[in-house]
């Protein structure tokens, strides 16, 4: 059983075979580590990560359609929890996860306008409005349509 | 110095941008949440607001890679790191070059469309030579003296020789690059009204073969017709508006019971059927009319219903025409989609000839282009360069 400390100073003890999921534990883990703290993983974002790899420890076939069904589901979040899960799959090193976040983020930019992708992600623009001009006269064709359209999540 | 309604030319400023994004002080790899020991709910939501704003470079790529080109385009609108991380990944297609071909002296001349710059480079290869037909980056040349028939690459000026062949004032056409084992180099001359001389040829081989093959249906054939490859058929478009084609495969001709392009009755003036252009995009078949007295009408044609259908947008389309072989792009920058470029630049402005479908005028607006008047060898669209070592 290995131990993680989440950020909030949470701890979970979790069976070694569901964590080598996650590269970065497998090494420390390799490295006779038990007690792994994770400063920049907090708790709520620790706990969906574990639900996760619990998940997908036992892949066997039968299981093939029910964990699809899952990762349908586990993606059906907020913008704000997705980033929170790529930020710690990225430093858990958990390829499979991060290969379901990339497309899922993407999705929610594809149908925006520059200025809702801003309002979503609150981004000042830091182009000089002749810059930004310039930038939105070349491809004109890109940025039909002045409205901020859909949802901002 | 640019104006309003120019096209700019994209690639330079925002490479420039984009250099200058690169170069500012990157975020943290990983945004440390600094609650530890518990900050209230407010103050982490607020830690995770902020840090949507701080993607790390290599994560935000790895985002945007999912995006399509008018999505990325979008995306890179939004900050000088979006732009920074958007063009490293983003994936367009270039156009084609117009290559002119010297009238004295072995000075050949390259434009770019989508930054307005021309290059020189001295092509002697060239000398006594007329074009023929240009695809995938090669051109394919026929010297009259010598009736050498041959391909050359003016970037990498390779050259492969075909065997000699008698060409009078007829087209000729290729299927892909000499490199390809299945290149096939086709040729057709009409001996009556229904009965056709067919000479192909692959690279290799020692000597054409030709072969006489009927035709129901009327095809004359001279220079002026047109000629694509297309889902493994060549497509010819006789001077009256009629397709022949012909299948190297099961060695077969015939022509098409497809009605001519319906044409204008205005455009039936002087040489009306000179003004002509022939290009194939992912299996479609596109042939532009023009007339020096109205705008180009597009056709496409639909192998289905037997016809061909008068284009009101092009889907993004954009088409390059020149007299010999025409090509077309999708996904490209810096050039307008939904046009036509003309094998024509005006000195002033180095402004290429198009024809916007979307906007039913030509740029730049003049009264007429009389576009059967050109000199049909003096230039043609040819795929751009991997890179500018051949100019340096």
């Amino acid at each position: 059983m290995i131990t993680l400390q989440s950020s909030d100073k949470d701890v979970f003890e979790i069976e070694q075979s569901i964590l080598i999921q996650s590269g970065t534990i497998k090494n420390m883990v390799e490295d006779d580590f038990t007690f792994i703290p994770l400063p920049s993983v907090d708790t709520e974002t620790l706990i969906k990560i574990i639900e996760y790899m619990k998940k997908h420890a036992d892949k066997t076939d039968s299981k093939e359609k029910n964990i699809k069904e899952f990762d349908k589901d586990f993606m059906k979040k907020t913008l704000n929890e997705l980033f929170a899960l790529v930020f710690a799959a990225n430093y858990l090193h958990i390829s499979s996860l991060l290969e379901l976040l990339y497309p899922s983020i993407a999705d929610r930019i594809k149908d925006k306008i520059t200025e809702a992708i801003r309002q979503i992600f609150s981004i000042r623009c830091d182009f000089t409005p002749e810059e930004e001009r310039r930038i939105i006269m070349d491809n004109k064709w890109a940025h039909e349509g002045t409205e901020i359209e859909g949802t901002l999540d | 110095m640019f104006s309003l309604s120019d096209d700019l030319g994209y690639v330079r400023f925002d490479v420039v941008l984009s250099r200058l994004a690169a170069t500012a002080p990157t975020a943290p790899t990983i945004p440390t949440a600094p609650n530890n020991g518990g900050a209230s709910s407010e103050e982490r939501e607020a830690n995770e607001h902020n840090s949507l704003s701080r993607v790390p470079a290599e994560l935000l790529e790895q985002i945007l890679c999912r995006l399509n080109l008018k999505e990325n385009v979008r995306a890179s609108a939004v900050c000088k790191q979006w732009l920074a991380a958007s063009i490293s990944v983003r994936v367009a297609n270039k156009p084609p070059w117009l290559m002119f071909f010297p009238k004295f002296g072995d000075m050949v001349e390259f434009y770019d469309p989508s930054v307005r710059q021309t290059y020189s480079v001295e092509l002697p290869e060239l000398r006594g030579s007329r074009l023929c037909y240009a695809k995938d980056g090669w051109l394919l040349l026929y010297k009259p003296r010598t009736l050498s028939v041959f391909f050359f690459n003016p970037y990498t000026r390779d050259v492969i020789n075909l065997p000699a062949l008698e060409l009078t004032y007829q087209i000729v056409a290729f299927s892909e690059a000499p490199t390809s084992p299945d290149c096939l180099v086709f040729t057709v001359k009409h001996v009556s009204p229904t009965l056709v001389a067919i000479s192909t040829c692959n690279p290799g081989a020692t000597e054409w073969t030709t072969a006489n093959y009927q035709n129901r249906l009327p095809f004359v054939s001279s220079i002026w017709n047109k000629l694509v490859f297309c889902n493994g058929l060549f497509y010819c478009l006789s001077l009256t508006g009629w397709l022949g084609v012909y299948d190297p495969e099961e060695q077969t001709w015939l022509v098409r019971v497809v009605p001519p392009p319906r044409c204008p009755e205005n455009f039936f003036v002087k040489n009306w059927w000179k003004g002509k252009f022939m290009a194939e995009h992912n299996g479609d078949i596109y042939v532009i009319y023009t007339c020096s007295t109205a705008n180009p009408v597009i056709y496409k044609l639909d192998q289905i219903n037997k016809i061909w259908v008068e284009m009101q947008t092009l889907g993004g389309l954009t088409l390059f025409a020149s007299f010999l072989s025409s090509q077309a792009r999708t996904d490209i920058l810096g050039v307008m989609r939904n046009s036509i470029y003309f094998s024509k630049v005006r000195f002033y402005g180095r402004r290429c000839i198009s024809y916007s479908v979307d906007h039913d005028r030509y740029y730049p607006r003049k009264q007429c282009y009389d576009w059967g008047e050109q000199d049909p060898f003096e230039s043609i669209w040819i795929d751009a360069p991997p890179d500018l070592s051949a100019f340096n």
